[in-house]
């Protein structure tokens, strides 16, 4: 028996011998790791990073070898003892690739989670100056917000609703693994009165991009740490590879040319500067601020008419934008590089305003050895940005274009005594700020960027990733002296920033296919993020040379400098099995420490558990004609966040500083000789962090042979022990806030995502795809005893967080309506004449949270021609329009147009209980002591369906061998507004820039239409 | 070859536990980085105790409190379109940064501090300022409030919602704490003086006691009509207390502004073009012309075409406020004339002065001892302001001898009438007219909710949230304890 044994194991061993091979791609490129296996049998190996395998396989095997991103390939063992591969690339759709956290590669088919991915060129298509812009209405589950027309504005994006009260909503984004800075530094003078800044992403280049990916939910980011507990934002960069061919450099050079015209809100055009229709001459000397004067085209003086100014139409001016790439990229068999040079320049809409970006980009990627990779980076930027200023300040505008009188002639700006010629009292003449104010805002920003990976078997890749963000941003403004505002005698201040942060993971990648139908992978790694953030502002009043806008001519100079240093190391792990390329089981743990939480709290755990099936796989469905794929997931995670500032534990005193947002009045410290310091009006409790639990479950589909697929995700997420600084308390107590764990919000919620392909042959191809969103959000509780809290605006109107409401409660002064269960609840309360009746308790008068999203991409290519377009449309949600609240007093608005009417406002006379027939008149009085001094006037629907861009696009055909391999060029336009119910231009606005307190508008830089003429050509 | 690859496995796995180790030491320490570098955690009494006092004028003296008593008591006028403060309404957010900022956390919280820091080291001049100043402060708050907490406060570990005071306590504390500053005035000082940092009288303890009987003078006026107090003790405790007060308009307490930008005069701010038209208010022109007093040209500029007018309290804002005189630069006021037209921004804030000092004097004489006897006080009281205000000695004379003497029937209006004028802009003057009803004040046209002038303030939005109390309900038109 034994014998018998050991004589066929013998046998057994005469017939196997040992094969040699190679897997490459059609470009020759080795296919690293991928699985080769014997047909039949158990085990197998895998190919190094070199491509080359040895397998010990018998005479008549078939070995099959399969690898992400390719079709498998059967090959028999002949009677070589070599077999090279050569592997196709997969059909896209089945296979496609994505990266996840922590820049790993993965198959789509078989995450737990839902991603969503654009590309590139998608996003270079769009033609926006923000990368953020550039993903409205291409990605399901996530709101995208522009702030202001002015170029070099932000913009915000918010993945699954806002999580948070006060701090930061917005998602985090990575480049190649590394956590990249988006905040955005802002206005000293804050939002208000002076508008925002750029959000940082504005800094990278589309034209580097090689994809996003977007992780919408914790399952998604839970390994990558805190700092996603928002989702996270996945860049990818183009490395070389793919375009062209191997050995030869390709040229890229794209260019284009942009046309801005900007979109005009509506106001009235027949009625002169005066009061209950009699002319007041601004012209000469007379002061009014209202336009309630006689019509204009009837009004002579001194016999002579009066010229029309449209002051709206007169101050702004076609922008113009010049966009241009050159990159020269390439690749060899053991290596591929990309440098690329980009030069933006926008010059606003608004004259003197202008955005200038250079990027330079350059990546090399070699194999050092066999065994080790290396992929080194370098982004660097420069911008510049010359804006004026937006909101509600006597310095923006704004304010003059919209509210003056069609009567008045601005010019010239200044009389012989060099005060400013204007129509009124407290108030700058616009063109006269342009010449003498000004903000410039100048970045200076690299990324570097190194990986390392190590594989020393074939199962065990070794990876150290280092990356660091570091910028230099300056922020100049100036206004002359002779400005009317707070500082008669002139003012300039400049504020850096230094931003620094180093971003550190060293990473042990396990993966193995045991036996034919079982993959396992094990991640373990640890990240280091090390963050240093200093802040200089100085600040001038008072020019002694006017005009001449330098430190040294101020007479008061006060100046603050703070820094800020946090730290965070995490350990983390992941471990993913897969059965048969079918079933999906994932689990992730992460252990975070961070330094600005309490000592004893600083450490904190969380995971996730997640799984996904394929049951089409299960039930053969694979050539089914109709439903050729479907997958379900569920996936249910918790991530702690320590989304607080460093130094928030201690009670310290504050300089009396502008900087320090403590002025008395506007005085500063030292003031007549001393120094001064007041403590803080915030009081610091122990902090742990919060916590954010996530529930996701979805469906993918994909039918009729990849023509159309359907994905479907519900999320439910609850966070809780939110971190929120500024929560109110008695003042008696000597604090006026705190800042302490407390609050608790809910965001639930469905994404839907549509492709379908209704036209597929030789020569004309199109696809469609539509995105639905619809989240559910709700405060569910504030600090204990505290009902509501705000975070943006004025005391009234303002932007606050009420518990059981949604996210973004706009709460101001209302008409008097019946209460709830009463007779008349819900209707007008009249007084005995037929009007409203001014409230002034104030109350909640409008929510900015929208009830769903949605977004239609279609591109139709017809042999060498091109024609796309992305429509985005957004229901419900409120913006209130506060330039209303100005223009309806003065006179200027659309509505105040009809000046003559009557109304019969729907309601009840609040003394007799009557049902109202009275027609009231609806002149200068009502509009000045009513209606505009009501802040629910002033609320507007935010609803809109805009066309986000169209293109017409032509490739031009060459032949095949000349020097220019490729030549399109494209037409486009975009940010048409196809509907809305809004009176200003544009509403997709926002006075606070990326900040939390969207829905509020008050004097912001409209937006434009564009067109767009562009050429992309590559050698 | 299997043994090889088992040592191989352990030896990756050593590696592998090495490494995520040595990531792992001194965790702890590398994060141990939160402290404030930016910020100090204490500071000396003199870094406070400058700001508290520019926090107090400027902030409360010259800001929202005195715009507010300065439009109801038709001193100024506000060019804007009604409703608004001018016209009687007050809502809590308006009165919220008052109580939320200024008063509480800057001004009471810290010298709170202050004192506690003073006492513990043997500062006493800081720890006699500290009280005086919290005495002030309160008196201040609890005019316009009424009740306001101020035994439970400053509690924050042991007490988020503190019940309020009674007025009569808070009064009753206010004394207490001034008496104590008078202690603390008459101890050796100890190793640190306040010298620079107090801008209102550079350290000088002498001068403190001198305000702080002032002090005491004026909040026991506060209580002659107040239930439980007569006119007559509390013209005693008055008359006794001003023995040992100002002894001319050298010992006014003031607090003096640079001028320079970022350090003006808050009434300057106040009358800028950019804060909408703030103009004299027409009743007291009109006072002052009628009365031919010589002190109309120090208080007040000329309108557009040379001539003294004020605007009616309430009307409809007109296009060009320099129809109005506005306030002239003694008092702070902005000229937008004038090519030096900072001089305003230069001018000090009156705390108290010696004018006010006499007209207390005087009224409480006409208590204890009739029309008579005051009628010599009561015509020094009006040289002491005009001296001031540096008007001629022939124009001071004339104006005064034009006053018919007291009497009986009418001293108490004659000397809040004059009281009224040397008070322009102080807060006293609202306070003066709440509790004896003079000068007789016609409410502004166009009031809000037809409204009168509304006799005290609705507590702050804030501190309805944080705190909710059963004296909240109080509206404009009721009336505070002693104002009977």
């Amino acid at each position: 028996m034994f014998a018998w044994l050991v004589l066929c194991s013998l046998l057994a061993i005469a017939q196997t011998k040992e094969i040699t091979g190679k897997v490459t791609d059609p470009q020759g490129v080795p296919v690293s790791n991928a699985t080769i296996k014997i047909k039949g049998a158990n085990g197998g190996t895998s190919a190094g990073l070199d491509g080359t395998f040895k397998i010990n396989a018998p005479a008549n095997a078939t070995l099959v070898i399969s690898s992400i991103g390719f079709e498998t390939a059967e090959v028999p063992v002949g009677e070589s003892s070599t077999v090279n591969v050569e592997m196709k690339q997969a059909n896209g759709a089945l296979s496609e690739v994505v990266v996840t956290a922590l820049g790993i590669r993965r198959e789509k088919r078989m995450l737990t989670y839902t991603t969503q991915e654009v590309k590139g060129n998608a996003v270079v298509d769009a033609k926006q100056d923000n990368l953020v812009n550039a993903l409205a209405g291409k990605v399901s589950g996530v709101q995208i917000t522009n702030s202001s027309g002015q170029p070099g504005s932000s913009s915000q994006l918010v993945i699954r609703g806002n999580a948070s009260l006060t701090g930061n909503n917005g998602a985090l984004y990575v480049i190649d693994g590394i956590p990249i800075d988006n905040s955005e530094a802002g206005n000293p003078d804050g939002p208000l009165g002076a508008g925002g800044t750029a959000n940082r992403a504005i800094d990278i280049d589309p034209n580097i991009i090689e994809s996003i990916n977007i992780l919408k939910g914790a399952a998604a980011t839970a390994i990558y740490g805190s700092a996603a507990s928002r989702g996270a934002v996945i860049i990818t960069t183009k490395n070389g590879r793919g375009a062209g061919t191997m050995n030869k450099p390709t040229v890229s050079l794209s260019s284009s040319y942009t046309f801005q015209q900007p979109l005009y809100p509506d106001l009235q055009r027949k009625w002169a500067q005066g009061s209950g229709g009699k002319y007041v001459d601004g012209n000469n000397g007379q002061l009014g601020s209202a336009s309630w004067g006689p019509l204009l085209d009837t009004l002579r003086v001194n016999g002579a008419p009066v010229p029309f100014h449209d002051a709206l139409k007169e101050y702004f001016r076609t922008g113009h934008t010049t966009d241009n790439n050159l990159s020269v990229s390439g690749s060899s068999e053991r290596s591929n590089y990309l440098v690329s040079y980009s030069f933006l320049k926008n010059d606003g809409i608004v004259p003197t305003t202008d955005y200038v970006r250079n990027s330079f980009f350059a990546k090399y990627g070699t194999k050092i050895s066999n065994k080790i990779n290396l992929t080194t980076q370098f982004n660097y930027i420069h911008s510049d940005n010359n804006r004026t200023l937006d909101g509600n300040s006597l310095e923006a505008p704004l304010w003059t274009v919209l509210a003056a009188p069609i009567s008045w002639n601005p010019f010239p700006t200044t009389h012989p005594d060099g005060s400013q010629q204007i129509y009124r009292a407290a108030r700058n003449n616009p063109y006269w700020l342009l010449d003498n104010t000004g903000l410039k805002d100048k970045v200076d920003r690299i990324i570097p960027a190194f990986n390392l990976s190590y594989s020393p078997t074939s199962w065990l890749t070794i990876t150290e990733r280092v990356g660091g963000d570091m910028y230099y941003n300056t922020t100049e403004y100036h206004e002359n002296v002779g400005t009317v505002g707070s500082y008669p005698d002139g003012r300039l201040y400049n504020r850096t920033i230094v931003y620094q942060q180093w971003n550190n993971d060293l990473m042990f990648d396990a993966r193995k296919n045991f036996n034919r139908d079982w993959f396992g992978e094990l991640i373990v790694g640890t990240n280091l993020v090390a963050n240093y953030n200093d802040n200089k502002f100085d600040q001038g009043v008072g020019l002694s040379l006017p005009g001449f806008y330098n430190m040294g001519n101020a007479q008061t100079v006060t100046s603050s400098y703070s820094y800020y240093k946090s730290r965070k190391v995490g350990f983390y792990g992941q471990a993913n099995v897969e059965y048969k390329k079918m079933l999906t089981l994932g689990l992730t743990g992460r252990y975070d420490g961070s330094s600005v939480l309490s000592s004893d709290k600083q450490f904190y755990p969380y995971g996730s558990a997640s799984a996904g099936f394929i049951f089409s796989e299960l039930l053969g469905l694979n050539s089914n004609p109709v439903l050729n794929f479907g997958k379900i997931r569920a996936a249910y995670s918790i991530v702690g966040n320590d989304a607080v500032a460093p130094y928030q534990l201690t009670n310290p005193y504050f300089q009396v500083n502008a900087a320090n947002a403590t002025t008395i009045g506007t005085i500063n410290f030292p003031f007549n000789g001393q120094n001064g310091y007041l403590l803080t009006t915030q009081y610091g409790y122990p902090l742990k962090n919060e916590t954010v639990k996530e529930f996701e479950v979805g469906l993918e589909t994909k039918w009729f042979s990849n023509r159309a697929s359907l994905d479907v995700t519900y999320f439910n997420k609850k966070s809780s022990d939110l971190l929120t600084p500024g929560v109110p308390i008695d003042p008696a107590t000597g604090f006026n806030a705190a800042s302490l764990n407390s609050g608790t919000m809910r965001n639930s919620g469905v994404e839907v995502t549509l492709g379908i392909t209704p036209i597929k042959t030789k020569d004309v191809n199109w696809n469609v795809t539509v995105n639905f969103t619809k989240i559910k959000n709700e405060v569910l509780s504030l600090a204990p005893g505290i009902t509501f809290l705000q975070f943006a605006g004025f005391v009234n109107p303002g932007i606050f967080a009420f518990a059981n409401s949604p996210y973004g409660v706009i709460y101001g002064t209302h008409f008097k309506r019946g209460e709830p269960g009463s007779k008349n609840a819900g209707q007008l309360l009249l007084d005995d004449d037929g009007y409203p009746q001014l409230d002034e308790n104030l109350a909640p008068i409008g929510n900015a949270t929208p009830d769903w999203l949605g977004g239609l991409t279609s591109e139709l290519t017809y042999k060498n021609f091109l024609f796309s377009f992305v429509l985005d449309m957004k229901q419900g949600g409120n913006v209130i329009n506060f330039d209303a609240h100005y223009l309806d007093f003065y006179g200027t608005s659309k509505i105040t147009e009809n000046r003559n009417g009557t109304k019969v406002f729907p309601g009840v006379i609040e003394s007799t209980g009557q049902v109202n027939t009275t027609a009231v008149a609806t002149d200068q009085i009502f509009y000045q002591n009513l209606w505009s001094v009501t802040d629910e006037t002033s609320i507007a629907d935010a609803s809109f369906l805009k066309l986000r861009q169209v293109t017409l696009g032509y490739r031009v055909p060459l032949p095949k061998t000349g020097v220019i391999k490729s030549l399109s060029i494209n037409v486009t336009g975009t940010n048409f507004i196809l509907h809305k119910n809004y009176d200003g231009a544009d509403p997709e606005v926002s006075l606070n820039g990326s900040g939390n307190g969207q829905g509020f508008a008050n004097f912001m830089t409209p937006t434009s239409k564009n067109f767009i003429v562009g050429l992309r050509a590559t050698f | 070859m299997i043994k090889t690859v088992e040592s191989m496995k352990k030896r990756y796995i050593a590696v592998l536990l090495a490494s995520l180790s040595l990531t792992g030491i001194n965790c702890k320490k590398y994060l141990d980085i939160n402290t404030d570098p930016n910020n100090p955690l204490s500071v000396s009494e003199a870094l406070v105790l400058a700001p508290v006092e520019v926090t107090l004028s400027t902030n409360i003296v010259g800001g929202f409190s005195g715009t507010t008593s300065a439009y109801w008591m038709q001193y100024l006028s506000l060019n804007q379109p009604s409703p608004n403060v001018e016209t009687y309404r007050l809502l809590p957010a308006d009165v919220d940064n008052t109580w939320s900022f200024y008063t509480y956390p800057n001004a009471l919280y810290n010298l709170n501090n202050m004192i506690t820091q003073a006492e513990a080291a043997g500062h006493m001049g800081y720890a006699a300022i500290g009280k005086a100043l919290t005495a002030y402060t309160l008196a201040v708050t609890s005019d316009v409030w009424g009740d306001i907490p101020y035994s439970q406060a400053f509690q924050i570990k042991t007490n988020l919602k503190p019940t309020y005071d009674s007025q009569e306590s808070i009064f009753t504390t206010v004394q207490g704490l001034l008496d104590s500053a008078i202690y603390y005035t008459n101890q050796a000082p100890g190793a640190i003086e306040p010298g620079g940092d107090d801008y209102i009288f550079g350290g000088d303890m002498d001068k403190w006691r001198k305000f702080i009987y002032f002090l005491k003078a004026r909040y026991a006026l506060r209580l002659t009509k107040a239930p439980g107090h007569t006119a007559t003790a509390q013209a005693d405790i008055a008359l006794a207390a001003l023995t040992n007060a100002f002894a001319g308009n050298e010992d006014n307490a003031l607090v003096p502004y640079p001028g320079t930008p970022s350090a003006e005069n808050p009434w300057y701010e106040n009358t800028l073009p950019g804060a909408g038209g703030v103009v004299l208010g027409e009743s007291f022109v009109n006072t002052l012309k009628t009365k031919s007093d010589p002190r109309l040209p120090i208080f007040a500029t000329e309108n557009n075409v040379g001539e003294y007018v004020g605007r009616p309290a309430g009307i409809d804002a007109v296009p060009d406020p320099s129809d109005f005189s506005s306030v002239n630069t003694f008092y702070g006021g902005y000229l937008p004339d004038d090519p030096d037209n900072s001089a305003g921004a230069a001018a000090s804030v009156y705390l108290a002065t010696y004018a006010e000092q006499l007209f207390m004097e005087a009224e409480a004489t006409f208590y204890k001892s009739g029309a008579a006897a005051a009628d010599p006080i009561y015509r020094t009281a009006i040289a002491a302001h005009m001296d001031l205000l540096g008007v001629a000695a022939g124009d001071r004379d004339a104006y005064i001898a034009a006053r018919p003497a007291l009497t009986d029937a009418t001293a108490l209006e004659q000397i809040i009438n004059e009281k009224y004028i040397a008070n322009f802009l102080n807060l006293e003057a609202y306070n003066d007219w709440r509790r004896t009803g003079f000068p007789v004040l016609t409410p502004a046209v166009n009031a809000y909710q037809n409204s009168p002038i509304p006799t005290r303030w609705p507590y702050s939005q804030t501190a309805v949230l944080t705190n909710p109390q059963p004296q909240q309900t109080a509206k404009t038109t009721d009336k505070v304890w002693w104002d009977q």
